[in-house]
């Protein structure tokens, strides 16, 4: 149905009758929008310009809509016109789907989200810088564990323009990165293992079904160590998902939750050593490990911020028959605003799967990510 | 031809966040202060949305892409609206 407006008193009249239903007409154009401000002062006055408008609310925009809805709703009198200009919102939806935040720099590549870069959660820590100095044995000794990661090509918005409706787990999102990863520990005294890595990453990004989303990393790699000795080659494929009402994996949840919220993820992970180098790993030898890593925290509501965790690192490697379990609790607290920095107490038992092996001691480490 | 009223949606929208955050829910909050910060809690939120047995009854597709992490609760809104309006439904104003 079409409509004419008397410009000056702003009745409307019905003057023709279409076959199109309004869903197929597309939405106004913000210049039909400025047809109805009747007298030109740059505003939709109450009265016969918002009546006018609301007899075509039907062709506005969803955001015009919710505006012009709040407006009316509202005590307000008079809403300007280039408040129902959406067209700079419009615009920067499009441009989120690429992305904008080019370097990562992180604890692990288990901490780092291509396809969501401002990723804040309460399990997710920065790239640990550590120096400490042993009085009585006159020993400097000192550690490091990040991930740098460039990524060049994303994409976010998979089914933004479909109207077609979900059908379960969907992929919404991919991005492919080089990485470079290090974590090791040294001494004055001499060399320890280490694991420095080259690598490329692709993110997928998968919405809906069980878990409202899910993240899968697949990473094939070169592996050596700090002094470049290791020779090592290999791929790594992780899964981590979400679900908001459970606090999986750093989410907030409903109001009323106990505190309590969980971690997990689960990884397969080939190596081949051809040179074990500092890596720990003998030469010659193939790994084909299957791992979880779960954890429970919580967090009281009277230490804002702060959170006490167990955590649980379990894998089996098909290859060899082995398994390597390690645990940790300890509690973070965060350091400022933002939750940049952070204090971290730790307590680790059990053996890791990188270079075998056996940890029993207690840590306290300062955290910074950006 | 499927419709739904403007009220309808809005005043759904508002007792999920609410039941989120327990705070009370306005026009210009942004919507990480009834959810969380980050966009992997907003993206997740969205399925939770999806999932609001209202909206899921008419179908609500919110995919990550829909919305931005800055988005206020009005925004939000609006994205719905233009989800209902992608897949052939009329919002009016009752």
């Amino acid at each position: 149905m079409l409509r004419c407006f008397d410009l000056k008193t702003g009745a409307t009249t019905i003057v023709a009758a279409t076959f199109l239903s309004v869903t197929q007409i597309a939405a106004m154009p913000f210049n039909e929008v400025k047809e109805f401000d009747f007298d030109g002062n740059g505003y939709i006055a109450k009265g016969p310009e918002s009546r006018a408008l609301q007899d075509e609310f039907t062709r506005l925009n969803g955001q015009q809509q919710s505006r012009f809805g709040r407006f009316l709703d509202g005590s307000s009198e008079k809403l300007e016109l280039s408040e129902l200009d959406f067209s700079d919102l419009y615009a920067e939806l499009a441009q989120s789907c690429q992305i904008r935040k080019r370097f990562y720099l992180a604890e692990s590549l288990a901490g780092v989200s291509l396809v969501h870069p401002d990723i804040i959660t309460l399990s997710d820590k920065g790239a640990l810088f550590s120096l400490n100095y042993d009085n009585a044995n006159d020993e400097t000794n000192w550690a490091a564990k990040g991930v740098l990661v460039y990524a060049p090509a994303a994409n976010r918005c998979l089914h933004v323009d479909s109207p077609e409706p979900l059908d379960g787990v969907t992929l919404t999102g991919y991005a492919v990165a080089p990485y470079l990863s290090f974590d090791g520990v040294g001494s004055s005294s001499g060399d320890e293992p280490s694991d420095l890595r080259f690598g490329a990453l692709v993110d997928l990004q998968f919405f809906g079904g069980v878990f409202d989303l899910q993240q899968l990393q697949f990473s094939p790699f070169y592996r050596t160590d700090f002094e470049g000795e290791a020779e090592i080659y290999g791929a790594s494929l992780r899964w981590t998902p979400y679900k908001f009402v459970s606090r999986l994996n750093g989410l907030q949840g409903d109001a009323g939750h106990n505190g309590v919220d969980y971690r997990l993820s689960a990884d397969i992970e080939y190596l081949s050593v051809s040179e074990g180098g500092l890596s720990g790993l003998p030469s010659g030898t193939e790994y084909g490990w299957v791992g979880v890593q779960a954890g429970i925290g919580y967090s009281p509501k009277q230490l804002e911020g702060t959170r006490f965790d167990v955590n649980i690192d379990a894998a089996y490697d098909l290859l060899n028959d082995s398994d390597a379990v390690l645990y940790d609790a300890g509690v973070t607290i965060p350091i400022g605003e933002g939750q940049t920095a952070a204090f971290d107490l730790r307590y680790t038992y059990g053996t890791t799967r990188s270079d075998s092996t056996t940890q029993d001691g207690l840590s306290a480490n300062f955290r910074i990510r950006f | 031809m499927h419709q739904r009223s403007y009220q309808e949606v809005r005043d759904w929208l508002f007792a999920r966040l609410h039941r989120t955050s327990g705070k009370h829910v306005a026009y210009n909050h942004k919507v990480s202060t009834h959810i969380g910060k980050g966009a992997t809690t907003l993206f997740a939120y969205l399925n939770v949305l999806n999932e609001v047995p209202e909206f899921e009854r008419d179908g609500l597709t919110l995919v990550p892409g829909n919305v931005l992490t800055s988005f206020n609760v009005e925004q939000l809104l609006g994205a719905i609206f233009d989800d209902y309006k992608s897949r052939g439904w009329t919002i009016y104003y009752a």
